[in-house]
């Protein structure tokens, strides 16, 4: 019988109930949880542009497969992806003629390169790719990244969904 | 039996903490929901919101990304991820690169590939007294700011901020910002 009564809600009990399951609404609203949760797994093809990177390294520092972390985000960045179509030419550089007018320039061992990476997150209307549900790339942005064997600092030319 | 009915209905220290934690999690819903909005924020310092626009300076842009920033997207603060207003539309032109001639004087000329980009956003701000208050994110002429649209990312600086009340601020502002746009040829004919 007593332990019946023991049992029993009061009043107090229903307010936390009701709080607990508000607070609960309200960060899944306020946080867009719900549409994280569904739409983490999408997929984006990521342009990025290295530059100046010295030549006799760059088959080296570029593998099939390598997995890049980004400090910025603290977390995965991607896996570099489409190694034989990477665009590898002289890195061009911008420095003043006699009239201290900019002119593009070459340096022969040195060389800019257009690559790829497969990045994991979710498109979102309004702010555009998101890594890991989160972290914003766009283009235009620099992000320093790095793998098991090379750190290097890329600018993103464009992110592509991967259909 | 009194006794333990009595007993029932005391709090208890248990009570008490669960009471508190509970207080604390409604102060912190409220504060996350209302804060980053933006009226209790810019209500709380006195303000009264008005429509501004301002313009950002990208001042170095690889010329592919120029077409990325389209009118209707949103911009947030890359830092802190504020919401920071509306692009309203894009002036550009070149970027501007200063050279030395032989005698060491001063030469401006354009940076081949890149280009000077300049964003009109719109925003609803407070004017705090100093600066102006959108939604928390302070802003000021001259204050850095960094940029992110879902088309492109980097940093510039306000190059001007108006409060906008009506279509003929909106078209000044348009105006006042057009002209500082940098054409190195134009100035160079000029010359």
């Amino acid at each position: 019988m007593e332990r019946t009564k023991k049992l029993k809600f009061n009043l107090l009990d229903v307010i936390i109930i009701i709080v607990a399951i508000a607070l609960i609404t309200g960060l899944v609203i306020r946080f867009n949880l719900a549409d994280r949760i569904i739409n983490s797994e999408q997929q984006a093809r990521v342009t990025f542009l290295v530059s100046g990177i010295r030549t006799d390294t760059v088959d080296e520092s570029l593998l099939e497969g390598d997995i890049f972390y980004c400090k910025k985000f603290n977390g995965q960045f991607g896996e570099l992806i489409d190694r034989d179509q990477f665009k590898v030419s002289p890195a061009k550089q911008l420095l003043d003629n006699e009239q201290g007018i900019a002119v593009e320039s070459k340096l022969d061992y040195r060389s800019d390169v257009v690559g790829y990476i497969k990045a994991t997150g979710r498109f979102d209307d309004e702010r555009g790719f998101l890594a890991d549900g989160v972290n914003q790339i766009a283009p235009g942005g620099e992000y320093e990244i790095h793998s098991s064997h090379r750190s290097m600092i890329i600018t993103v030319l464009s992110v592509d969904p991967v259909e | 039996m009194k006794q333990e009915a009595k007993n029932k209905r005391r709090f208890n220290f248990v009570d008490a903490v669960i009471l508190l934690l509970i207080l604390a999690a409604v102060a912190l819903a409220a504060f996350i929901f209302v804060f980053k909005g933006p009226s209790f924020f810019t209500n709380l310092i006195g303000g009264q919101q008005k429509e501004i626009y301002y313009a950002v300076e990208l001042s170095r842009v690889r010329e592919e990304l120029v077409g990325n920033v389209q009118p209707g997207d949103k911009v947030r603060d890359g830092v802190r991820n504020y919401d920071i207003g509306t692009v309203v539309g894009t002036l550009s032109g070149d970027c501007e690169h200063i050279g030395a001639a032989p005698d060491g004087t001063a030469v401006a000329g354009g940076y081949p590939g890149y280009q000077s980009l300049i964003v009109i956003i719109s925003a609803r701000a407070a004017n705090t007294g100093y600066e102006y208050s959108i939604g928390g994110y302070d802003l000021q002429p001259g204050a850095e700011v960094s940029f992110k649209t879902p088309g492109l990312s980097g940093t510039g600086f306000c190059v001007g901020l108006e409060v906008v009340e009506n279509d003929q601020a909106k078209e000044a502002f348009w105006e006042s910002t057009a002209s500082k746009v940098y054409y190195a040829e134009v100035k160079a004919e000029e010359e």
